[in-house]
């Protein structure tokens, strides 16, 4: 008996034995599973749980000088999935929310595993019904979306951005790793029936863009944008640019061309009209290089203002080629030269410095090179180097002809003239104001500058080519410029022309340097009478605005508000019909949609219809109209 | 209830009692925390499971009070009865049974469910204490000792492997291994066995290639992680992320679905990861102690039925318990083994309860007899409550 219970005893602690085995087994698994590898076991888990997606960071905000906004972003809401875990019974519901066809849909989401995007930048309506649906792996996201509040004005100058955030044309683009910031990465936790549980982690935080604060005024930017498209209209030009700077540090104030597309509708718009031809394109300056001509004559200490020159009654020999003057002029001096602007009298100047005294003026006033700002797209202009100038070389660039520039280049060059002779680059930032002080070069004397001032003040007054530069009230030092435009085979193009006007306001107190490009208008080719008034426009608007006082007895006349009132109610309500300063082709148009019968005289623009006061017409009635060049 | 127990029942076992309602309530803990997600995608209401499961407690404390005053003395004339019944009942399970996941388990009758192997198995142990405290000298044979009761066992595990339930299957055969080891069967008759059930566990498992995919599974997880591999790989995902302090009550995530079975077979892994190595460690020390206990009911035993009734109910508890968590962890194949008092499941609680209400009573009598001998054993601890 006592034997077995020994026996009994010893059978049960074997027993016991196996089980405290078996304990211990388990003890030791769950020390190693918890303790050595929780780390591990951890990350796994956490891949497993996570979904990892990335954030894109708030775009910085661009401003004007004045701190108004220029380009901002804002948040909208976009609608992510991750693809294989969308239930596919639930595809028609989506798709009609987001109003595509569920088959569609159903392609895209066959098409890609993970993260896809189902759309973007939607109204909230929708991103609320996508909630509601409580789907797994679908979700709402927002994102940023530009806006650009004054919208095309600045189209140009902006540039815009992709749906990714990146910049993608102009200043955008430029200082996009600036603006862009830091993209984050969100980590979002799921269950295993992939619905996403509350909470979320950023792995990387977004780092905010920063602002970019340029020296433009979104006010001249307006005005010089507004008479650019007026004068492209009324001119029939192809397109055109301007460029506004301040003379005293050479702040970019305003930069505008056209054809203008709306930034904030890319998309709409032909990529060609998304160029800022204000820095992209070059066109030969022409005579509105004759002052640069005029400033190295007088550096040569050799020429004064007052020096006389023979400009061979508008016909000049060198080597085997015949410089014309359109307005042919005997001896004059060097103010006449300009104020006729001859070309013999130039290329004669030219001759006598020689090319590369001329060259270092040209390129000291930042004519063959690109501005330090580096535009996206932005062109060095065309200049040979003098040691490829022959004769008919020097004389030719001595009028503008052989070398090409920007709008911007052009610009910049005549603040030369404003600033006592040194040429400082110009800069858009507001915080590369110091560093380009730095930049400051020397061109010629501020004797020079103040005497070719004051003659480019000439050309605006009595016969210069100028006059209709002039804003009520302002004094202009100014050139004007009309090139012929080169043609594919190196030659010029017979009728396609470039009109320019640089000019310097008010002259005897610079305030602003405008220069302003109109590319192949058709009514009129000449700066002084195409691009001229677009100076005018701008500055009669700007300086105002801008608070500068008119010379002292030129008072201009009251600003004055134009209000538009209904039109008089005429006795049958039809509206008059004027063909003046119709192209031929245009009065074919109106005449045909009013079904009038035309007579035509001559070739060019209405001058002259018959009868003068078309209030009534009725189809079939005839007109006449005499036409001119 | 402690009051109760110490003036009428002196000597009733209070660690056991204690052990008891500190599992359930853990439990009832953690099915609280597993179960919300999973209630209110599956049901529509997150508090279903919960409020099943404080159904069940109070029945299940009603069964351990009455079967603990039950004198097992007295059931021993009725095992044969009671397992013949029990073995007609699974029988008619495999005809009339519900089945879920490709298993016949269940009974399904108005509403209401359960697993009649939650009672099979203490019938089981009844008839295996009776035959063997009834014959002792007939046990020497094998025609008359260990054969009538492989052939009884053979019957029910069949029964058993046909559900399939390959689970309890193994947890019978190692208890009963047990029941014969300590009562005396020839252990060279033992070791003919394990010659002969080896062969056969091997057959089971190459014939049928579910189990042998769980079997290779088990042993490298990581090869199939999205199909074979993937239940284990959640669990022990579970454990990893809990590490020693654990996530935090109600912080899991792996419950979320990852882990199959959250409140039930695989509660542990949910433990492991909001209550961490800690909790682990609480779960193991409860269950060590029930067993503990029921050994020390065992070798207090003068008579070997009562005897290999404290053993049996102390290893279908204990051996369940290693079952389930050497499964969660990757130590053993995959099987649905709940875990004793912890996993969600009215049917076990019944059976569990039914052991517990056992190992009590058996307690409560050896108090009785020393009491009746002039020895009062356990008199001082249950007075000192008083």
């Amino acid at each position: 008996m006592n034997n077995e219970s020994l026996y009994i005893k010893r059978r049960l602690e074997f027993i016991a034995g196996l089980i405290v085995f078996l304990f211990l087994l388990i003890i030791i698994r769950a020390v190693d599973l918890q303790a050595f590898k929780h780390e591990e076991y951890r990350k796994k888990a956490e891949r497993q749980r996570t979904v990892q997606y990335q954030v894109i960071a708030p775009r910085g905000a661009i401003l004007d000088a004045a701190g108004h906004t220029l380009a901002e972003s804002i948040r909208v809401p976009s609608i992510a999935a991750i693809a294989e875990d969308i239930p596919p019974q639930s595809i028609p519901q989506i798709a009609k929310i987001l109003g595509v066809s569920s088959k569609s849909l159903y392609k895209r989401l066959a098409k890609r595993k993970g993260f896809v995007w189902l759309d973007r930048h939607v109204a909230p309506e929708v991103a609320t019904q996508i909630n509601a649906l409580n789907l797994p792996g679908i979700r709402e996201e927002s994102e940023w979306q530009r806006f650009y509040p004054r919208g095309a004005e600045v189209g140009h100058l902006l540039g815009f951005v992709g749906i990714d955030g990146n910049g993608l044309e102009g200043l955008e683009r430029k200082f996009n790793s600036t603006l862009q910031g830091q993209m984050g990465i969100r980590e979002v936790r799921k269950d295993a029936a992939r619905h996403l549980l509350p909470g979320s982690n950023w792995i990387q935080s977004t780092i905010a863009g920063e602002d970019l604060e340029l020296t433009i005024d979104s006010g001249i930017q307006s005005m010089a944008f507004a008479a650019l498209a007026d004068a492209v209209r009324d001119n029939g030009a192809k397109g055109g640019s301007v460029v506004v700077i301040r003379p005293k540090d050479s702040a970019i104030l305003a930069m505008v061309s056209w054809p203008a597309y709306n930034p904030n509708n890319f998309k709409k718009f032909k990529p060609d009209q998304w160029r800022n031809r204000a820095v992209t394109d070059v066109f030969e300056p022409g005579s509105t290089l004759k002052p640069f001509t005029i400033a190295a004559a007088l550096e040569s200490k050799r020429w004064k203002p007052t020096s006389l020159i023979d400009c061979e009654n508008g016909h000049y020999r060198v080597a085997d080629y015949v410089i014309h003057d359109d307005h042919p002029e005997g001896v004059i001096d060097l103010t006449r030269l300009l104020v006729r602007s001859s070309n013999i009298g130039a290329a004669k100047l030219a001759k006598d410095v020689g090319a590369d005294a001329l060259y270092r003026i040209l390129d000291q006033s930042g004519l063959t090179m690109k501005s330090p700002i580096a535009f996206t797209g932005e062109s060095n202009g065309i200049s040979p180097s003098p040691e490829s100038w022959g004769p008919v070389e020097t004389a030719n660039i001595a009028f503008g002809q052989g070398i090409a520039v920007t709008t911007l280049q052009l610009a910049s060059a005549f603040n030369v003239f404003a600033n006592g002779g040194v040429y400082i680059p110009p800069h858009i930032l507001k915080n590369q104001h110091n560093a380009m002080q730095s930049l400051r070069t020397e061109v010629f004397s501020s004797k020079t500058a103040s005497q070719v001032l004051t003659m480019l003040e000439a050309t605006t007054l009595r016969d210069g080519t100028g006059t209709q530069a002039i804003p009520m009230g302002y004094r202009v030092a100014g050139k004007t410029g009309t090139a012929q435009k080169a043609n594919r085979h190196g030659g010029y193009a017979k009728d396609r022309y470039t009109a320019v006007f640089a000019g310097i306001v008010p002259a005897d107190r610079p305030e602003l340097i405008i220069a302003v490009v109109i590319d192949e208008p058709a009514k009129s080719i000449y700066g002084g009478s195409v691009s001229a008034p677009v100076f005018r426009n701008i500055a009669a608007n700007a300086l105002p605005y801008l608070g500068v006082s008119p010379a002292q007895g030129m008072m201009p006349p009251p600003p004055s508000i134009e209000v538009k009132t209904a039109p008089v109610n005429t006795t049958d309500n039809a509206p008059t019909i004027s063909f003046l300063q119709l192209s031929l082709r245009e009065a074919r148009v109106l005449a045909h949609t009013q079904q009038i019968k035309l007579i035509t005289h001559g070739s060019g623009w209405v001058a002259q219809q018959k009868p003068k006061k078309i209030e009534s017409l009725h189809p079939g009635d005839q007109v006449e109209i005499w036409l001119h060049e | 209830m402690k009051h109760y127990f110490s003036k009428k029942h002196p000597g009733i076992d209070l660690w056991i009692v204690g052990t008891t309602l500190a599992l359930m309530c853990f439990g009832l803990i953690m099915v609280g925390s597993a179960s919300l997600d999973v209630s209110s995608v599956r049901y529509d209401n997150p508090l279903r499971m919960i409020r099943n499961w404080v159904f069940y407690m109070p029945l299940g404390l009603l069964i351990i009070v009455v079967v603990s005053h039950i004198d097992i003395q007295k059931v021993k004339s009725y095992s044969v009865p009671i397992l013949f019944v029990m073995m007609i009942i699974m029988s008619l399970l495999l005809i009339i049974g519900h089945e879920t996941n490709g298993a016949t388990r269940w009974y399904s009758i108005m509403g209401f469910s359960f697993q009649p192997v939650e009672l099979f198995k203490p019938a089981l142990i009844l008839y295996m204490a009776f035959f063997i405290s009834s014959n002792p000298e007939k046990l020497r044979t094998f025609k008359h000792g260990i054969l009538p009761m492989l052939v009884v066992l053979s019957g029910g595990l069949t029964l058993l492997m046909l559900q399939p339930d390959f689970g309890n299957t193994m947890l019978l055969l190692s208890s009963c291994f047990c029941l014969w080891l300590v009562g005396g069967i020839p252990v060279r008759h033992l070791f003919l066995l394990i010659a002969l059930t080896i062969p056969a566990i091997g057959a089971a498992v190459i014939f049928e290639p579910y189990r042998m995919l769980r079997l290779v599974s088990f042993i490298d997880p990581w090869a199939d992680p999205y199909s074979s591999g993937y239940q284990l790989i959640q669990s022990m995902l579970a454990f990893g992320v809990g590490g020693i302090q654990g996530t935090g009550l109600g912080q899991g995530i792996q419950k979320l679905f990852y882990l199959p079975e959250a409140s039930t077979d695989f509660i542990a892994a949910v433990i492991a990861e909001e209550l961490g190595l800690l909790g682990i460690f609480l779960l193991i020390a409860l269950f060590a102690i029930l067993i503990w206990r029921g050994f020390r009911i065992c070798l207090r035993s003068k008579e070997m039925f009562e005897r290999l009734m404290a053993l049996g109910c102390t290893l279908l508890i204990a051996i369940s318990a290693i079952i389930n968590m050497g499964v969660v962890m990757g130590l053993f194949p995959t099987k649905g083994m709940p875990l004793p008092f912890i996993s969600y499941g009215g049917s076990a609680l019944i059976g569990n309860s039914i052991l517990i209400g056992i190992l009590l009573g058996i307690s409560r009598q050896q108090a009785l007899a020393s009491t009746a001998a002039g020895k009062p054993v356990k008199k001082s601890r249950a007075q000192s409550h008083a």
